[in-house]
Parts: C-alpha cells; sequence; structure tokens
C-alpha cells in the first residue's frame, strides 16, 4: 500500500472538560477525494484547524507525506504543502481577485526586502513569475473577467471558487475544502461537483467536510465519519451509510435499523 | 505615465517652490510639516499597511531624537549619530514588538501606550543624561557636503525633502513587494494569512522595527534642525497628534500619510492664535473624516479623481455624439 499523504494517530483536542476531537486516527491516501462528514458539532473543521496548525493538538500525532507536523505552525504547513478554504468564506476584504489569489504565492518568491528595495532584476522576475502563475490560474479556471473585482462582492458561488484557486495556487498537494457547497444553488453545487474532481484529476488530494450528501455520494473515494468527536466509521459512502451507527448518528436510534441513508 | 509625470511635476515644485518664495517663516513651516510627513509615514508601516494602531509613537520619535543629539553631542558625525539612532529606535521596537504583536487584538495598542509613556518617564527623569526637564541644548547642525551648508534654513528644508522622498520610496517599495501584500493579509485577516503561508509575527515584528527606524530619522531630523530638546515634545498627546494626521489624511496610503501631515501642520499654524481651542477643531475634524471621508483625505482625492474622469468621459461621448 502507498505512504498515505496524510495519516493522523489519536489525535485529540480537549475544550477545558469540552473533547472535540477524541483519539481520531485516519490515514489519506495520495490522489483521493476524502470526506469528512458528521452531524453539526461532531469537530470536522476543528480536524482541519489541528491539521492546519490553527489549534494545538491536546495529544497525538499527525503526519503529512510520513513527516510529523504536529507542532508546526500553520505557515509551515502550507508551505510543505497542505491548503484551506473555510467554512465562512474567508477573503480578504477589499482586496480584488487577483491580489487575493497572489498573496498565496508568498513563501513563493524568495527574494529579501533590500532587492524589492531596489528593484532588483531577481525581484522582478520572481513578481513577475508570481502574477503570470495566477494570470494562467484565472485563465484556466475561467475567472480571468472578474479579475480586478472586489471579491468579496461577487456572488458566493464565485467567491467559494476564488478560495479553492487561492488554495491551489499555493502549489499545495493536499487541499482542504470546508464545506465548500454551503449556501450554493443546485447549479453552483454542481459546478463545484465537476471542480473538486478536476482537482483530484489534476493529481492533488482533496480532505471535503460537507453536509450536502448528493455532493458527497458523487465525489468522494472514501468517507470518514464523526460523531461527538469519535471516528465511527471509514470506509466508501455505501459502506459508511450502511453502518447502523452512522444511521444512528445521523437520524437518531429510532432509525438504527434503516436500510441507509 | 501619468502618475509618473504627475509626482516629478510635484518633486520640481517642491524643489522650486521655498526658491520663490524665500521665507523663512515659510520655509520653517515647511521643514516642520516635512518631519510630520516623515512621522506619519513612519505611523503608517506598522498602524496602515499592517493594521497594528501604535499609540506610542512618539517615543520613537523622542528614542531617535535624543540618541542622535546626545550621540553626536559626543563628537560623533550627526549623519552617523542619526543611523546608530535609528538603529537603537528599531531595536527598541523589536524589544516591544517581539513579545506584544505575537499576540491579537488590542494588547498591542495597549502596550504601546505603555511604552510611549515609560519613554516619556525615562526622557524627563534620568536628568543626568537627557538633562530631563530643563531640556538638552548644544545639539550641533549636521555637518555641511558640498554645496548645502545646513545653517541656512533652506539647505536643511532640502534635506529634509530628500528624507521624505526616500522614505516616500521606501513606503512604496514595501507596499508593492510580498512584506506589503504578507501585511495587508494580515490586517485583513490574520488566519487567512497564516494558512496562505504568511509568518504572521515575523511580519508584524519586522513592520514595527522598520517603523520605529523611521521614525527615529524624523527625531533626529528634528533634533538637529531645532536644536534643543524637550521632553514635553515627546509626551503620550504626541503620539495621538500623528495618529490623528494618519487618520485624516487616510490610514493605509502613502499619499494620504503626506496630505495628512502637510495638512495638519498648516492647519495648526494658522490656529496658533486659538490654540487652546485646537485640540476641539481637531475633534470635530476627526467626526467628519470618520462620518464622509473614511479614507481621509487622499479617499476624498481618489473620489473626487473619478468623479472628474467620469465628468470627462461624460464630456467625451458628448461631443461624440
Amino acid at each position: 500500500m502507498a505512504q498515505p499523504i496524510l495519516a493522523t494517530e489519536n489525535l485529540a483536542l480537549h475544550f477545558g472538560g469540552v473533547v472535540a476531537v477524541d483519539k481520531v486516527s485516519i490515514s489519506v491516501k495520495p490522489g483521493q477525494i476524502f470526506g469528512l462528514i458528521g452531524p453539526n458539532g461532531a469537530g470536522k473543521t476543528t480536524m482541519f484547524n489541528l491539521l492546519t496548525g490553527i489549534y494545538k493538538p491536546t495529544s497525538g500525532k499527525m503526519f503529512f507525506k510520513g513527516k510529523d507536523i504536529t507542532h508546526l505552525p500553520t505557515h509551515q504547513i502550507t508551505e510543505l504543502g497542505i491548503s484551506r478554504t473555510f467554512q465562512n468564506i474567508r477573503l480578504l476584504k477589499g482586496q480584488s481577485v487577483f491580489e487575493n489569489i497572489l498573496i498565496a504565492t508568498h513563501y513563493h518568491l524568495k527574494y529579501n526586502f533590500v532587492s524589492a528595495f531596489f528593484s532588483t532584476p531577481k525581484y522582478r522576475s520572481q513578481e513577475q513569475k508570481a502574477k503570470q502563475m495566477v494570470n494562467a490560474l484565472l485563465e484556466q479556471y475561467h475567472l480571468t473577467q472578474y479579475k480586478d473585482e472586489i471579491a468579496s462582492d461577487l456572488p458566493q458561488g464565485i467567491q467559494r471558487k476564488v478560495e479553492i484557486i487561492r488554495a491551489l495556487a499555493t502549489g499545495a498537494e493536499l487541499v482542504f475544502l470546508d464545506e465548500p457547497a454551503a449556501g450554493l444553488n443546485p447549479v453552483e453545487t454542481s459546478e463545484l461537483m465537476a471542480l473538486i474532481k478536476r482537482i483530484r484529476d489534476e493529481g492533488k488530494t482533496v480532505l471535503l467536510i460537507e453536509h450536502d450528501m448528493k455532493l458527497v455520494k458523487g465525489v468522494c473515494d472514501e468517507i470518514a465519519v464523526l460523531n461527538f468527536g469519535q471516528l465511527i466509521d471509514q470506509g466508501t459512502y455505501d459502506q459508511v451509510t450502511k453502518n447502523p451507527r452512522v444511521v444512528q448518528a445521523y437520524l437518531g436510534r429510532r432509525y438504527e435499523n434503516a436500510q441507509s441513508l | 505615465m501619468k502618475k509618473n509625470l504627475l509626482l516629478a511635476l510635484l518633486v520640481l515644485f517642491s524643489i522650486g517652490f521655498p526658491l520663490f518664495m524665500s521665507n523663512d517663516y515659510l520655509t520653517h513651516i515647511l521643514i516642520m510639516a516635512g518631519i510630520n510627513v516623515i512621522l506619519v509615514l513612519s505611523l503608517n508601516i506598522i498602524s496602515g499597511f499592517a493594521g497594528q494602531i501604535s499609540l506610542g509613537h512618539a517615543a520613537f520619535f523622542g528614542i531617535g531624537a535624543y540618541a542622535s543629539a546626545l550621540l553626536s553631542m559626543q563628537g560623533l558625525p550627526v549623519w552617523i549619530a542619526g543611523i546608530i539612532a535609528a538603529v537603537i529606535s528599531a531595536l527598541a521596537g523589536l524589544l516591544v514588538g517581539y513579545p506584544v504583536l505575537r499576540l491579537r487584538g488590542h494588547f498591542f495598542a495597549i502596550a504601546t501606550l505603555g511604552f510611549g509613556e515609560i519613554v516619556h518617564l525615562i526622557i524627563n527623569n534620568w536628568v543626568k543624561v537627557t538633562r530631563g526637564p530643563m531640556g538638552l541644548s548644544g545639539i550641533p547642525r549636521p555637518e555641511s557636503i558640498p554645496g548645502l551648508d545646513f545653517s541656512q534654513k533652506i539647505d536643511y528644508y532640502f534635506l529634509i525633502l530628500l528624507l521624505v522622498i526616500l522614505v516616500i520610496y521606501l513606503s512604496n517599495r514595501m507596499h508593492k513587494s510580498k512584506m506589503g501584500r504578507a501585511l495587508s493579509a494580515i490586517r485583513a485577516d490574520e488566519i487567512t494569512a497564516r494558512t496562505m503561508g504568511v509568518h504572521v509575527a515575523y511580519y508584524k515584528v519586522t513592520a514595527f522595527a522598520w517603523s520605529a527606524a523611521v521614525a527615529a530619522i524624523a527625531g533626529a531630523a528634528y533634533a538637529h534642525y531645532v536644536l534643543f530638546l524637550s521632553p514635553e515634545t515627546f509626551k503620550g498627546a504626541a503620539s495621538i497628534n500623528i495618529l490623528l494626521m494618519l487618520l485624516i489624511g487616510g490610514i493605509g496610503s502613502v499619499l494620504g500619510s503626506v496630505l495628512g501631515g502637510l495638512f495638519i501642520t498648516v492647519l495648526s499654524e494658522y490656529l496658533r492664535a486659538f490654540a487652546q481651542y485646537q485640540m476641539i477643531i481637531y475633534g470635530v475634524l476627526i467626526v467628519f473624516v470618520v462620518i464622509f471621508a473614511p479614507k481621509g483625505l487622499s479617499g476624498l482625492l481618489a473620489k473626487m479623481a473619478g468623479l472628474f474622469g467620469r465628468w470627462n468621459k461624460r464630456g467625451a461621448t458628448n461631443i461624440s455624439n
């Protein structure tokens, strides 16, 4: 079996007495679209925050391509190749689509302030390269027409897309999408599905939190189900939705014997 | 292209202006305005670009002024003393910024407020060195260089003009580089900045050190011009004054910082007769700026340029019709 691109070992996070994530061990194979599902408050977004270094785990370990990233700060995790979007879209306020994506090239630029001050050839060529990269991405994902618009003024669907492209622009191999379909209409959702598959087909791995089961069913190669911070199942969509514990978590004890979701 | 032409004209005007209007009083005001502009630009780096409000910026102004004055009085050339003063101030900035800027929220504003008071108290009470409330006199002028003899006000004006241009250039380069983008990401949203690979604490502390260094240069320029320093100049009120100029000019904007510094310096000169009402007038001004021009004078200017552009375009289409 190939080395997992992402793995956690008994990852746990306690907020005082509350156990937000309870000894979760998952492993994600490269090139997958991996779904992270569960009822509200199950700890999905908290998992993302742990994996991107925004929260520090109480115990347990996490590995990216075999490298221990448990204690790394967020910006270093990004540099290694993990990037994310947010549940409540976090685009930079007042900045254009282009500027929003340009920030993702930050750590690719290796010049120092002295070369920026004197506008040396090194500075200029690197800046130009970064800007070309952003322009190419905009072109590739059909966002060129919005390039100079203030990102936060655009429709929800476009904003989501900009945020996803921004995550890609960091050069990440592993992209976390936190409820990308929230607030999207059916047309936008199906476009989103195509986009997510396209990202995988370009060789990246996607970790996806989503409540829209149609989307989860449509794109996910493998799924992990969380409930009250615990991992209750991991497998394909068909497998996990037949698990009585999963059904119970979603629908309550009464439906324990239901066939599937 | 058009912008560059405008800039060149502005620089030419600034150089030519005092030559035709050779009036010592006016030149003096312009020098003071220039020093204030440098100060506002320095505050703009940390409070404008990075969005971290500093309420104690006069401290770095003071550190720069006293350090440069004291060092030059020990016999060091003024030019070198000024540079060392900037380095000392940057180190002070690191010392304050390193622990505090790692925190989010208002801690930084509160810490700088405290720092400002501490520096003022030190200047006021360390009589052996700073001569405290009696003030420091006997500060040398900058050594003359070929063509410029700084005992002439007009020559000092050119020095200040050069410094202003240098700091404007520095600000612009910073703003357009990855550092500037990192800072504006931090200002907009720290979490996003971090997930985009920006080392937030590093950039905040670096910006603060730059900001402190530039403020110290303003301090040195002040010390070797006025030739007398008193702790009064570096009180908390001075910090608020700098922030006021930045707010009125347009926080985050280099042009705004310049406009704010010029505007308030000239205004306070005109309001000299009503000195005790000055703060009331500033208060009203701030209220107006916050309500009607949240982006300050520079925002107002951009809006006017936009209106003019639209009006111009409409005129053109009318003609073509």
